[in-house]
């Protein structure tokens, strides 16, 4: 993918991530520049959750999601998740935590999963970078911690 | 003659009180009427990463409507081509509940305003 068409399908998306969205989920909004989301998931009673989703080479490659601290360093430790969307790793090319779901480059690349590709859900409206990162969101409304 | 006339102008102003008595009872059954309506109706608002449906405020739809129904309409204005496995949700101070969205909002226990929240649910993990 062409580095300005990959932004530019980025920045359709992105231009709807608004401030009345992230306040209707409790998103907090970082960074929401091509390539990079950087965003918090909070809600009542939970540690904010903060990750990136690295959308380089979108939509060729799923986004790439990073686990994070508040403060954005790498997550090492994960809160009880009964979904399963939460791995803790190590993944085999990062080394740390990482997304264990349809739609993350780190699932799509992990050797129990590489049969699975990303081109068989690609283009779907569940896998907009917008529906990847609900998916991940509603995963971690069912946790606690 | 002058009697006529008298008599006349007379009528003109009863029936001008009239009128104006007959207008304002209309302006009154109109109230009621909204205001009955309005009791039969909820405010929504749905809101998905491909935009919100409506634009900006909400829509006024009836209590008894399924949700389904707004969510169809959501649908087409947004553009979004596959809907399966996506849940409606509220945010309530408990946290988040998701809605049966073939039943209608009164059944669903929504009254007066409703923002919805529509996208696919969780993945399943690996």
């Amino acid at each position: 993918m062409h580095p300005a068409a990959s932004q530019a399908f980025f920045e359709e998306e992105a231009k709807h991530f608004s401030p009345a969205l992230c306040a209707r989920r409790g998103w907090t909004m970082h960074t929401l520049q091509y390539p990079i989301i950087n965003i918090s998931f909070t809600a009542p009673c939970r540690t904010p959750l903060r990750l990136t989703f690295r959308c380089d080479n979108w939509n060729d490659l799923p986004p790439s999601i990073r686990l994070e601290n508040l403060d954005g360093t790498p997550l090492q430790n994960l809160k009880p998740n009964p979904t399963g969307v939460f791995h803790a790793g190590p993944h085999n090319l990062t080394n740390l935590p990482f997304v264990c779901m349809r739609g993350s480059r780190e699932y799509h690349t992990h050797p129990s999963h590489v049969t699975d590709l990303w081109e068989a859900v690609r283009g779907g409206s569940s896998y907009t970078i917008g529906g990847i990162m609900t998916q991940v969101w509603n995963a971690w409304l069912k946790g606690t911690g | 003659m002058s009697s006529d006339l008298e008599k006349a102008e007379k009528d003109l102003k009863k029936a001008e009180r009239d009128l104006e008595k007959a207008a304002k009872e209309v302006a009154d059954a109109e109230k009621e009427i909204e205001a009955a309506k309005k009791k039969e109706e909820i405010e929504v608002s749905i809101s998905t990463t491909a935009g919100f449906y409506p634009a900006e405020g909400f829509n006024s739809v009836p209590k008894k409507q399924a949700i389904e129904h707004e969510l169809h309409k959501a649908k087409h204005a947004l553009n979004i081509k596959d809907v399966t496995g996506w849940i409606a949700t509220v945010m309530l101070a408990g946290g988040k509940r998701t809605l049966d969205t073939s039943k209608s909002y009164a059944e669903n226990g929504l009254t007066e305003k409703a923002e919805i929240d529509w996208g696919p649910s969780e993945g399943g993990g690996g």
